[in-house]
């Protein structure tokens, strides 16, 4: 069990407490299976889901009562969504992994048009689920669910806003810059997320990057999250846009030289740093040095014995024979 | 485990396997009539089963457990209308539980007693415009349903039945930068979705559309000082991921990019006394993380171990004969 330990589960009032869940589930089921779609079968439903949010079918009967309010008075079916909205909060809340949860939302969204649902009131509920991710993530930054509903409802609301996530990510990073899922997303949003008039002001996002990243890097040059980030940006920022690869940046030379030396800088502070060696490696392999980049990857293979295997291979890419 | 250095005292005291524990603890939760696990998986039990036969399988033991009385369980989940499986009985079929069901067939070689031109419709019929797979009627978009649809296929050898460019093509748009994939295009990469992915490729000669050498390595540093593997940067070590890391390494041909002894020993130290593995040290051990720990073994060339295929998560023995 994910983050169970021993004690907690053995508790005979939580065995009871399951039973007697379960055994309303299966109630609940009873009244599925006879296509009960009536008020107290609703309320039997919800008071399971809202505890056993993974009871997919219960889910999807619930959808099932939900459809059959189509027709009825906008009024009726605002609330009801609203609603919906609330139950499944709670139940993401306690169990904020649960994936036939945040599918419900996912669905609520999508339907609303189909159920006639007007346009404002669904504009009010795709901000909900954006307050909604934002609750989730301050409980759990790393939560994969909250980040990817984001992506799921801006698709289903036709509400492509890079510029917001970037902002958003921003924050998150100055946070902790260990937060992996914060960076990624900036990635994908970077090239459309900011007004960029002209080469000055793309010079002068990439020094802003970088010089976040420098400060990622002092605090805590063992946090992977970073360096993958700035490998990514020394190889221009790609981003797919309209079914190809684009590159936000020209990196020259002289930039990689630059950023060479700055890694150099972190190295005589922290001769161990595996994640300074490695971009280093890389580096040097972008500006031609192999030779030192060799020497690099034999001490590589001293500090990171781990990965002895992918040092191997990486020495025997030699960019040279390239 | 190689036999050179044999230096005790130097290393930390880490058992041996107890694989007799870990039978009685399947066995345990197969018969006795409550627990906490089992309430556990009431959503998820035909995923439990195939867990747990698959685990009893490694083990070179499957008969521990009925095999009639499961093979007829089995199909009290089937739903006949659409051809899909529920998680339990009475459950609506998804996409996973049919999977799972038909892995549990293809373990006991049963797989003729499926009504094939019927399950095969139900997959086809979660495929979408654009190559992507549904998890079940209600539509929700996954890269696991992906893989999901193809393994299943590929079990029943009815790969052609679905259009496989398409369902590439969609995997391909949900991988990033850092060589990884998530679970819709955009977003993070994971190794629960980098197994998915790659398994998806891998089931459909895929492999050479990617770049190996880049994945492998942000999957090699998935390893943390413990010898346990974290699913994403900058999180903690959890067995489960050592079946999803590693089972995807195995697949690039990159499974010597990592220490494979620190995590044989990370695995075995998560091994409760009681039978079973945990996600760690300490913590309660289930029949999910006791199949990926001793998936993970296995692909180790642990000893006494059958060999398991990362791709079908499924021993070799039985994938020889649905390849047959
Ligand atoms: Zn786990």
């Amino acid at each position: 069990m994910h983050g169970i330990m021993y004690g907690t589960e053995t508790s005979s009032e939580e065995l009871s407490r399951l039973s007697s869940l379960s055994e309303l589930g299966r109630r609940a089921l009873e009244c599925k299976v006879e296509a009960d779609l009536s008020d107290e079968a609703e309320a039997l439903v919800r008071k399971v889901v809202e505890s056993n949010p993974d009871d997919y079918t219960l889910w999807n009967y619930r959808r099932e009562w939900l459809l059959s309010l189509k027709g009825e008075a906008h009024d009726r079916l605002v609330k009801v969504w609203n609603d919906e909205l609330r139950l499944t909060e709670k139940a993401l809340l306690r169990h904020p992994k649960a994936y036939a949860t945040w599918q419900h939302r996912v669905w609520l969204l999508a339907e609303a048009k189909d159920m006639e649902i007007d346009l404002a009131t669904r504009t009010g509920l795709f901000e909900k689920e954006l307050a909604l991710c934002s609750k989730m993530l301050k409980m759990d930054a790393r939560n994969f669910h909250a980040w990817a509903h984001w992506e799921r409802v801006s698709k289903i609301a036709g509400k492509h806003e890079p510029a917001r996530v970037v902002e958003y990510t921003e924050q998150q990073i100055n946070a902790d810059f260990s937060n992996y899922s914060a960076w990624h997303y900036r990635s994908v949003n970077l090239a459309e997320g900011i007004p960029i008039q002209d080469k000055t002001a793309l010079d002068q996002l990439l020094d802003e990057e970088v010089d976040r990243l420098r400060q990622a890097f002092y605090t805590d040059p063992d946090s992977q999250s970073a360096w993958f980030y700035y490998r990514w940006l020394l190889n221009g920022a790609p981003y797919y846009s309209e079914g190809k690869t684009s590159a936000l940046f020209n990196i020259k030379d002289e930039f990689l030289k630059n950023e060479l030396k700055a890694c150099q800088e972190l190295i005589d502070l922290e001769p161990f740093s595996k994640w300074a060696l490695l971009t280093k490696v890389y580096l040097l392999r972008r500006l031609g040095r192999e030779a030192e980049a060799e020497d690099t990857i034999v001490k590589l293979t001293e500090i990171d014995p781990m990965r002895l295997g992918y040092y191997r291979n990486l020495a025997s890419t030699s960019t040279r024979a390239v | 485990m190689s036999t050179e250095g044999d230096h005790e005292e130097e290393s930390k005291a880490v058992g041996p396997l107890t694989a007799a524990l870990h039978r009685e603890h399947i066995k345990q939760l197969y018969e006795k009539k409550e627990s906490f696990e089992m309430y556990m998986l009431e959503h998820r039990k035909i995923s439990g089963v195939y867990w747990a036969l698959a685990s009893l399988q490694i083990m070179d033991c499957l008969d521990d457990l009925p095999k009639e009385e499961i093979v007829e369980w089995v199909f009290k989940t089937y739903d006949k209308d659409s051809g899909g499986f529920g998680a339990n009985e009475q459950l609506d079929p998804q996409l996973l539980s049919t999977l799972s069901a038909v892995q549990i067939l293809a373990i006991y070689n049963e797989l003729d007693r499926l009504d094939i031109e019927k399950v095969v419709e139900y997959i086809k019929s979660m495929q979408n415009e654009d190559g992507s797979f549904s998890g079940d009627q209600w539509g929700e978009v996954d890269t696991r349903f992906s893989y999901g649809a193809l393994l299943c296929l590929k079990i029943m050898n009815r790969l052609e039945d679905v259009d496989v460019d398409k369902a590439i093509d969609y995997v391909l748009r949900c991988r990033n930068f850092d060589g990884g994939f998530g679970c819709i295009p955009g977003a993070e990469s994971h190794a629960g979705q980098i197994f998915c992915c790659v398994g998806a490729l891998a089931l459909t000669k895929s492999l050479d559309r990617i770049d190996v050498d880049l994945l492998g390595w942000w999957l090699s540093e998935r390893q943390l000082p413990c010898g346990g593997f974290n699913g994403r940067p900058d999180k903690k070590e959890d067995v489960c991921y050592s079946w999803w890391v590693l089972s995807s390494m195995a697949m690039l041909g990159k499974i010597d990019w990592i220490d494979r002894e620190k995590l044989t020993e990370f695995i075995l130290q998560c091994q409760s006394p009681d039978g079973g593995i945990a996600d760690r040290p300490g913590d309660i051990p289930d029949v999910f993380h006791t199949f990926f720990g001793l998936g993970a073994l296995s692909l180790m060339d642990f000893p006494d171990l059958k060999r398991i295929d990362p791709k079908y998560a499924l021993v070799t023995e039985v994938v020889e004969l649905i390849e047959m």
